[in-house]
């Protein structure tokens, strides 16, 4: 592999710090890299070290190298299905548990208060430590380069991309080419009627690109979304406020991470009024949101201020949280609070809220409009369909979030890398993981608004759960070279502990006398016939825990494991009390599966498909599914199209 | 959500035309075929993988109540040796459109599905039965029939039919999203919706589906005709009546009774519908074994009858028999009617006296009162319809509507045991999958879009 990566991180650094050297340095760059990764922010960074990792001369080209891993927005990671996604991540060998296990501040599960099969985590973070952790691991990758600079295009020869233009280096080429520029492309950012060029506060938009991708024929559209101010901590008065913890046992994301010991910092809930709504009512003709200023879609899961006043009128208050930006910094998240109102009106409307009547804002929150490119320009690789070895991942492709940023970027750094390689794509489907959702749901139906995961768009819930993504994953991320033996060991034993357990569960039974003896505190009714541990444990109310102890006498050895290792019986309780759901969801993926393994050739020619309406030709023709099972996933084809063109791939195998 | 895979499942159908013909032919094809249609059999008399080829004469009930619906002769056909390629059984039964009904309604309880047109030679295609030649015929069959299919749902999607499924989707978007954003958002950005009101909306979506199927009940009668038998003990004169109301002699009419052996069908307009009368065997507790199967078989349409004519003849006393026969009638739709009105009341014919009420009384000979049962007869039928032009024809449809019956059924049971959303929610999607046969697929994003629109999310 030709490689400059050796002389990569020192001189690059040093490439930063002296502009005089740059065009000497602009020569050693015309040496070709395997990957250019073009941004790093949540995507650029797991696409950049996934690829490194599988081998790859990597330089990663961003505008500011001081802002590697910065969250633009909300300091935490994980929630509902992000936090799953996270452990997913990690499962495949990913670095975003780990820098929020390393760096959170305060860790929560989500939805305990429900089954388990939807919970999720979720921590607060120092932003400034989780910036400088993904830093130094990047840092320290010794197959990356960091290059700071602006990707005005890219280069492309025979639909091929093979490098790209920059602001200051001129042409660098590479084999392949990962796009993740975020919310920057012609980046606008808005506080109240006065607009400014850029891609997030104190940071250069990025012009040119965009362009240059609809020039090579790509469709760009335009999204906007926003962030609350930020106050000056010591202004605020905490005791009008009431403080909000996370959980005393917290749990990690990572499947690496020991000795898990993290802060308990707590945010703080206080509430807006009916005083706050009349002034962000009176400051509406200021808005660039209801003046028409803003033009691009915003996500409707996380509205602004004003957004909700207007829509949710009959309600005279909203919560907010007062989250820590960072341990022993002066700045304070104002979370439920987005608005890109004028400054003073921002002020005034902070002020009237319980413990922030002397705030002072040290940055006012804004919205920011970007341009992005439709998903649905992209394979399950997230390989675009027009430009061979160019990928694109994140944020530019009209997603939000850091973790759905993080799981494309991982996606796309291992693709790009197996390509290089020559070896099969990765591609994790809808039935294991909701990196699958989410890739699917990009590539198949595209989006015109933010899009952000939900739990409720993966339609296998029950098995997608965050305490089970090493089980599913691992296998994968290990045979990538990316998830350590160690983890991958760790979930073989765990799901075979499982199986084990359940089958000796099931053979073992209890006498009606020790179940009245044993377990009579617990149980309703007294029993009057024996019953088989399985089904004691499938009662809501005994755990598994309960009849650990009757368990031991026939089986110690597994309960002994059990002790041993309480991730493994929370999956046994878990395999035994939704046993019918699970086999019905398993049902439900086998027949999934046989569609989706229906391949279509991408060769193949839908216009010579006869009797296929107009609507399907063209879709199926612009999309390009892999399979028939993606296929029925297109918005508008109906199952006579299907049945179409499952007669048509069968006369095709026919003739080849 | 998206469409279903389509062709691994069990699809079934009925291979010759609807109606009342001497035999039909019911084909069921798909790895699941045996075992759906043995739930049907008794445990004797049931398919086993070594009847390859074979016909085997049994009888098919219904598995909830035991019902005996037809005496069959089934032949199996072993996958791969089967037109589909799959395993496929052939069932061959009494022609009665009831008898055919039935048998498709339970196979697909049962978990079969209504096969699409063309679908059973599309898989005989894709199992490489029949050959390449031939891909382009099936294809053409395939987008004709779903043409023609689609030109008859965009007309029949107007007025009342449309409203009631909007209404419909709406209500099932509704419970879903209040479902979904509990598992969706944190307890401290929504607040948890009490299970009375789970358990209200999915009742609400229960009704939506109520009104469409009687509607579907309805656009039957306006295709195919009402099915109308005429009934009552031997000698009421319902075979006179048939004749009356076609204006001619069709059936045979004696002194004797139990004259008519075995159901004659005659169409007729009767005030603007399409009626389908039948003349059936007088129920009486007697008679000999030929005449015991004709009864047997009024028996059956009574079941399968859209209204029934139920004769008592005043000349003669109420007797065992129409006690009998009202019993029988009991959930049924019936119009009771005093025959041979020309003739004394016998003095003890005492209808009102069992808490019996006659609609009308009419006489053959004389012509009274067969006007007025013409206009009752119509207005009875019109009650079927739920809303001024709407209808529902096509059984995929009707089958969809059944099974989304079924998982709302579920996820009713779910709330009130008080079992997790995400529970719950397996039953609503599916339900909702299957409703978006007739509303029109619906997506997760419809539902967030609901989401969002209730509840203020976001922090
Ligand atoms: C104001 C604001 C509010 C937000 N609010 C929310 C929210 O409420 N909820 C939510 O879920 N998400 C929110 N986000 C989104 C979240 O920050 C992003 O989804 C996530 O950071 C995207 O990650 P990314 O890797 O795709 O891009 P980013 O983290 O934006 O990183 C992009 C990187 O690419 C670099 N770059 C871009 N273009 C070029 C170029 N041409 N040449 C060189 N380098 C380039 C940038 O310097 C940067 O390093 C918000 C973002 C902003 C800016
Ligand atoms: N007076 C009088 N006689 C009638 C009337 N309707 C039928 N009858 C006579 O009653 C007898 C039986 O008539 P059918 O029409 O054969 O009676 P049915 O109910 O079909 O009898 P089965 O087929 O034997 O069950 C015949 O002699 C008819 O002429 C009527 O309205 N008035
Ligand atoms: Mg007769």
């Amino acid at each position: 592999m030709p490689n400059t990566a050796a002389v990569s991180r020192e001189t690059g650094q040093l490439r930063f710090a002296n502009q005089l050297h740059q065009c000497y340095y602009c020569v050693i760059m015309t040496e070709s890299y395997d990957i250019i990764v073009v941004g790093a922010g949540h995507a650029g960074i797991e696409a950049a070290l996934s690829s490194a990792r599988m081998g790859n001369s990597v330089a990663i080209i961003t505008m500011d190298t001081g802002a590697i891993g910065r969250m633009s927005c909300n300091p935490a990671i994980g929630g509902l299905a992000k936090g799953h996604l996270v452990r997913e991540i990690d499962a495949l060998g990913g670095e975003m548990g780990k820098a929020a296990d390393a760096t959170g501040i305060q860790f929560k599960m989500l939805n305990r208060s429900k089954g388990r099969a939807v919970w999720s985590p979720r921590c607060q973070s120092d932003k400034y430590a989780y910036a400088e952790y993904m830093s130094a691991v990047v840092n320290s990758e010794k197959n990356i380069t960091l290059i700071r600079d602006s990707v005005v295009g890219v280069s492309v020869a025979s639909k091929k991309a093979n490098g790209v233009h920059t602001t200051n280096h001129g042409t660098i080429s590479a084999k392949s080419v990962i796009l993740t520029c975020g919310t920057f492309l012609n980046g606008l950012m808005h506080t109240g009627l006065k607009s400014t060029s850029g891609g997030r506060v104190g940071e250069e938009k990025a012009g040119g690109l965009t362009d240059n991708l609809t020039g090579l024929g790509f469709i760009t559209g335009r999204l906007k979304t926003g962030t609350p101010p930020r106050l000056k901590k010591d202004t605020i008065n905490f005791d009008l406020t009431e403080p909000q913890y996370g959980d005393e046992e917290p749990r990690p994301f990572s499947f690496s991470t020991k000795n898990f010991n993290p802060p308990n910092i707590p945010a703080y809930i206080t509430h807006t009024n009916v005083k706050t709504h009349e002034i962000i009512e009176s400051g509406l003709d200021k808005s660039p949101m209801f003046t028409g200023l803003i033009e691009g879609i915003g996500p409707r899961y996380c509205p602004s201020i004003e957004d909700k006043i207007i829509r949710f009128s009959d309600r005279s208050s909203h919560q907010l949280y007062l989250e820590i930006e960072g341990i022993g910094k002066d700045e304070i998240y104002v979370n439920g609070f987005s608005t890109s109102l004028p400054e003073d009106v921002q002020t005034e409307a902070i002020r009237t809220v319980p413990g922030l009547e002397e705030a002072v804002l040290t940055r006012p929150g804004y919205a920011v409009e970007y341009d992005y490119f439709p998903p649905h320009q992209l394979y399950h690789t997230m390989e675009t369909k027009l430009v061979k070895n160019l990928y694109f991942a994140g944020q530019i492709n009209g997603t939000s979030g850091y973790e759905e940023a993080a799981a494309q970027g991982l996606v796309a750094g291992i693709n790009a890398a197996l390509k290089l390689a020559g070896r099969d794509k990765f591609h994790t489907n809808r039935a294991e993981s909701y990196i699958g959702v989410l890739v699917d749901d990009l590539v198949t139906k595209g989006t015109t608004e933010p899009y952000r995961m939900f739990t409720s768009r993966a339609e296998y819930r029950i098995l997608l759960r965050h305490d089970n993504a090493d089980i599913r994953l691992s296998e994968k991320g290990y045979n990538l070279g990316l998830t350590p033996k160690k983890i991958y060991d760790r979930a073989l034993i765990k799901k075979s502990l499982v199986e084990e357990a359940v089958i000796a569960l099931r053979k073992t039974s209890l006498s009606a006398k020790k179940i009245n003896e044993q377990l009579g505190h617990i149980i309703g009714r007294p029993a009057n016939k024996p019953s088989s541990f399985l089904q004691l444990l499938r009662r809501p109310e005994i755990k598994l825990l309960d009849i650990l102890p009757a368990f031991e006498t026939t089986f110690p050895a597994i309960v002994k494991k059990i002790y041993a290792d309480p991730e493994s019986a929370e999956q046994v309780e878990l395999e035994v009390k939704y046993e019918g759901y699970i086999k019905r969801q398993n049902d439900q993926v086998a027949r999934f599966l046989k569609m989706e393994y229906k391949n279509i050739p991408s060769a193949f020619d839908y216009s010579s498909i006869r009797s296929l309406s107009a609507e399907g030709r063209q879709k199926l023709s612009a999309m390009k599914p892999d399979s028939l099972g993606q296929a029925s996933r297109i918005s508008g084809i109906t199952p006579s199209d299907l049945s179409l063109v499952a007669i048509a791939l069968r006369a095709y195998d026919f003739k080849v | 959500m998206a469409v279903e895979p389509r062709d691994d499942d069990t699809i079934v159908a009925l291979s010759t035309p609807p109606g009342l013909g001497g035999l039909a032919v019911v084909r069921l094809s798909g790895s699941e075929s045996v075992s759906i249609l043995n739930k049907l059999l008794p445990p004797n008399k049931r398919i086993s993988s070594k009847s390859h080829g074979r016909a085997l004469v049994t009888t098919i009930s219904d598995p909830s109540t035991g019902e005996t619906i037809d005496e069959v002769v089934l032949t199996f056909f072993k996958a791969p040796h089967s037109y589909t390629t799959e395993d496929l059984v052939e069932i061959s039964c009494h022609g009665g459109e009831y008898v055919q009904g039935q048998i498709l309604k339970l196979s697909t309880a049962a978990g079969a599905r209504i096969a699409d047109p063309g679908e059973f030679t599309k898989r005989a295609f894709l199992g490489g039965r029949i050959d390449l030649s031939q891909a382009e015929a099936v294809a053409d069959l395939i987008s004709a029939k779903v043409k023609s299919a689609h030109r008859f749902s965009i007309l029949q999607m107007q007025g009342a039919l449309k409203e009631r499924t909007s209404f419909l989707r709406s209500k099932i978007v509704e419970l879903s999203a209040l479902i979904e954003a509990e598992l969706d958002f944190s307890d401290d950005e929504i607040v948890p919706t009490p299970k009375e009101v789970i358990a209200e909306k999915i009742n609400q979506v229960l009704a939506g589906i109520q009104l469409i199927t009687d509607n579907y009940g309805y656009g039957k009668i306006v295709r195919n005709g009402a099915i109308v038998p005429i009934i009552g003990k031997p000698n009421v004169g319902k075979s006179s009546l048939l004749n009356s109301l076609l204006a001619e002699e069709r059936a045979i009419v004696t002194e004797t009774p139990g004259t008519t052996r075995d159901s004659i069908e005659c169409s007729v307009d009767v005030d603007g519908f399409l009626v389908r009368l039948i003349d059936t065997a007088g129920i009486r507790n007697a008679g000999e074994s030929v005449e015991k199967l004709g009864i047997e078989k009024t028996f059956e349409q009574i079941q399968s009858a859209d209204l029934i004519l139920w004769l008592l003849d005043r000349s003669s006393p109420l007797g065992e028999d129409d006690l009998y026969i009202h019993t029988e009638l009991k959930n049924r739709e019936y119009i009771t009617i005093e025959s041979k009105s020309d003739l004394p009341r016998h003095k003890s014919f005492d209808p009102e006296k069992q808490n019996i009420t006659p609609d009308l009384a009419i006489s053959n000979p004389t012509g009274e009162g067969l006007h007025e049962l013409s206009i009752l007869i119509s207005s009875r039928l019109r009650k079927y319809d739920a809303g001024e032009d709407a209808i529902i024809t096509n059984a995929r449809q009707a089958a969809a509507l059944s099974k989304s019956e079924k998982s709302l059924k579920m996820a009713l049971e779910s709330t009130i045991n008080n079992v997790g959303n995400e529970f719950i929610s397996v039953d609503i999607r599916d339900a909702m999958n299957y409703l978006g046969e007739i509303t029109g697929e619906i997506t997760t994003d419809d539902v967030l879009n609901e989401i969002f629109g209730r509840f203020c999310i976001g922090k």
